[in-house]
């Protein structure tokens, strides 16, 4: 199993256009962009492949249908397809009573069977994804958690506050930080733009 | 709205957290506030930073595969010439599955909108048939009120009838009660009678206090069988009216006598008789 070259994951709006326009090949090129990386959300999210497979399925499938609703001033289609996945994922873990012992489990799970990267398919040297990853290092461990609740987790921040034992506020304060160091983040990697700017329209 | 709170909200909103009214709020300033669109822009892009630090696991080949053939499945579909002809002369059935599905849409409407007014009108109707019974209930209390009155009304007739049929000052009969051996006072006492009502009045001034062991007991004589019957003590009435009545009726008073008896009284006059008023 391999996974595509992560450069790929430039993808210009205009490709979105010719998706919507019924480009089977752009959509192909799409997919083999795109596709580890929503699967790998799907799959950390989700904990379960065959459950992170068919979101994948329903993710790209939507893509092909709603691909004219794509507006690039919006961001750049990676952000637009990423957002799907976690919408749809969220969707699916709210839809089943498993939420928190769902991201419990995860975080005992870190790094196992169900998000351990495939040996081969891993592609440590995405400039950016280190990048993001260092960042998100430097972010102190509570802040971290409550940040991966939220976004990775799709706990609302009342579960967030009750899973933690933490007052609303600090929790909001929490998502904030984490959230405006991940912009200066994003800043950085703006400036200084690696061979492939993955979040870039 | 300070800087921290348009980014703590912002933060929220990019993450999908807002709820009920904080998210209405924030989707209004949103409405309004071009820089506050572009910092939510730029937190949900900065969000998705963290789906990067997920560890990339390539998607299962079939998954591809898969996904390529519903899509070619679907351009076939749509493009197979025969079946763009046949969706091309098979228009009616289309048409009429249109119209009825605005037959459908309208008969829905009409019918929501039929059972709306329904619902009004059943609302209405219980809230008359409440109103209906309240005054029922009301009716009622008046109708017995109403009864009342007239039988108050009517009692009162009877007793105006009863005063104007009466002439009062030729039944009130007054009577001089004369001092007897023994009368503590050499001056008369006055009484009047009301024979209607059975009922007299005894100006008792004059009348010095009994002995300490004894009473004056006031007695009625009545005409038909001349035995005394007790009016009572006058002990507390002494020096002012005394108010007596018979104990039964009495057709005709023959007198009213004073006697001066045991403490408490006596059954029939013991004591000797200290003033005596014949009728």
């Amino acid at each position: 199993m391999t996974a595509p070259d992560s450069s790929h994951d430039e993808i210009d709006p205009a490709v979105i256009r010719r998706v919507a326009a019924g480009d089977t090949r752009a959509f192909e090129r799409l997919y083999d962009a795109f596709s580890s990386r929503l699967y790998s959300l799907a799959l950390h999210m989700l904990q379960k492949p065959e459950e992170a497979e068919e979101l994948l399925q329903e993710v790209f499938a939507k893509i092909w249908k709603d691909a004219q609703a794509y507006d690039p001033r919006r961001g750049a289609p990676l952000a637009w397809a990423i957002t799907m996945t976690r919408h749809k994922a969220i969707d699916r873990i709210r839809s089943t009573t498993r939420r928190l012992h769902l991201y419990e489990a995860a975080g005992q799970e870190t790094g196992e069977a169900a998000t351990a990267p495939d040996a081969s398919a891993e592609t440590e040297s995405h400039e950016e994804a280190s990048a993001v990853r260092a960042s998100l290092a430097a972010l102190p461990a509570d802040v971290r958690e409550t940040i991966e609740l939220a976004y990775l987790g799709g706990l609302s921040h009342s579960e967030i506050a009750k899973k933690l034992s933490l007052p609303l506020t600090t929790v909001k304060s929490r998502i904030r930080r984490a959230m405006t160091h991940l912009r200066q983040t994003l800043g950085r990697l703006r400036q200084n733009p690696g061979p492939s700017r993955p979040l870039q329209p | 709205m300070s800087e921290e709170e348009r980014e703590e909200l912002a933060s929220l909103y990019a993450l999908g957290l807002l709820e009920g009214d904080e998210l209405k709020d924030f989707e209004q300033a949103l409405a309004r506030d071009p820089k506050l669109v572009a910092l939510v822009a730029e937190f949900e892009e900065a969000s998705n930073l963290l789906a990067l630090s997920i560890p990339q696991r390539a998607a299962p080949p079939l998954t591809r595969l898969a996904i390529m053939r519903a899509i070619d499945a679907q351009q076939e579909s749509v493009g197979h010439p025969e079946k763009a002809r046949a969706a091309a002369y098979n228009w009616a059935p289309w048409a009429l599955a249109a119209a009825l599905a605005i037959l459908c849409a309208i008969t829905f409407a009409e019918k929501s909108r039929l059972g709306a007014a329904k619902a009004r009108l059943e609302g209405d109707n219980r809230n008359l048939q409440a109103r209906v019974t309240n005054l029922g209930v009301e009716r009622d209390r008046l109708q017995t009120r109403i009864t009342a009155l007239e039988e108050e009304k009517t009692n009162l007739e009877i007793r105006v009838a009863t005063f104007e049929a009466r002439e009062p000052l030729k039944e009130i009969q007054n009577v001089a009660l004369a001092p007897q051996q023994g009368a503590p006072t050499k001056s008369n006492l006055t009484a009047l009678w009301d024979q209607g009502r059975q009922t007299g009045v005894l100006d008792l001034a004059g009348l010095p206090p009994p002995p300490p062991d004894r009473d004056y007991q006031l007695w009625i004589i009545p005409s038909a069988t001349a035995a005394p019957l007790d009016a009572g003590i006058l002990t507390s009435a002494v020096g002012a009216r005394a108010i007596f009545q018979s104990p039964q009726e009495v057709t005709k008073i023959a007198a009213i006598a004073i006697s001066l008896e045991p403490k408490g009284g006596s059954i029939s006059p013991q004591g000797p008789v200290i003033y005596v008023g014949k009728m």
